[in-house]
């Protein structure tokens, strides 16, 4: 409903910060629901997912994450591992266990 | 080969891939799409370089070596806006509120100006006032007890 899908997706943040990635990225399960179903969320409708309780530099850190998940489950050969820096690491677990992911 | 980018523009980010052939113009065309921003009114950066539009990713230094999906390469979109106009080259119209004169008027029925003199006694608006106020004093004067009149 309302058109065709749009590829790309907004994250808003508390600070005032966007992070736009692609629909198709987005695989964890909780924004799948989100975008998906069955019934109609509002961030379907806008193309929009707030993450009001993620700060923004973790949430970089997440939308980096769905990049790198796509491509190393597309690549047939091995990717450089993905780094996390140790003053991140504990709002990233907070955010994967948040996002499901 | 793919190539991941993020272009930071103000307090936005997007996280894309594009192919190391992609010009920088496609590129932009790709935030236009996003950002409703035209690909005229944009100028991408790496570090301080401006790049050209005909420009490919791999001529800009962007590869799938250097900017892989674990560190995207960063992409600078300054964030713009047009400038503002100055008073003096704004449109000369009746509505525009910096060429209007103040004029200081008195109580808005009267319509003469604006004067301490004639707000508070001249005006005719205000005599009403006065003239109760002087009943009133005048009355007041008439009720005083008598040790007051004996000192006259």
């Amino acid at each position: 409903q309302g058109g065709e899908e749009k590829e790309w997706m907004l994250n808003p943040t508390l600070h005032g910060r966007e992070f736009f990635v692609k629909r198709a990225h987005a695989l964890p399960s909780r924004i799948k629901a989100m975008l998906s179903g069955p019934g109609q969320f509002a961030e379907n409708e806008i193309n929009e997912v707030n993450f009001r309780d993620i700060p923004s530099h973790a949430l970089s850190k997440v939308c980096r994450c769905f990049t790198y998940e796509v491509r190393s489950a597309s690549s047939s050969t091995e990717i450089p591992v993905f780094l996390v820096a140790a003053a991140v690491a504990r709002e990233l677990l907070m955010a994967a266990n948040s996002l499901d992911c | 080969m793919d190539v991941f980018l993020t272009i930071s523009c103000h307090k936005t980010t997007i996280f894309m891939d594009a192919k190391e052939s992609t010009t920088m113009f496609e590129l932009k065309r790709t935030v236009e799409g996003i950002l409703k921003q035209p690909p005229g009114e944009q100028q991408l950066y790496k570090d301080d370089q401006l790049l050209d539009d005909g420009k490919t990713l791999r001529e800009c230094g962007f590869t799938s070596q250097t900017a892989g999906p674990q560190a995207p390469a960063t992409v600078g979109l300054p964030f713009s806006s047009p400038p503002k106009l100055p008073d003096v080259m704004k449109p000369q119209d009746s509505g525009s509120s910096a060429n209007k004169q103040v004029v200081h008027k008195c109580w808005q029925e009267c319509g003469g100006k604006r004067t301490l003199v004639r707000v508070w006694h001249k005006c005719q608006l205000v005599q009403p006032l006065w003239k109760a106020l002087w009943r009133f004093l005048k009355k007041l004067k008439t009720e005083t007890p008598n040790d007051a009149e004996s000192h006259f």
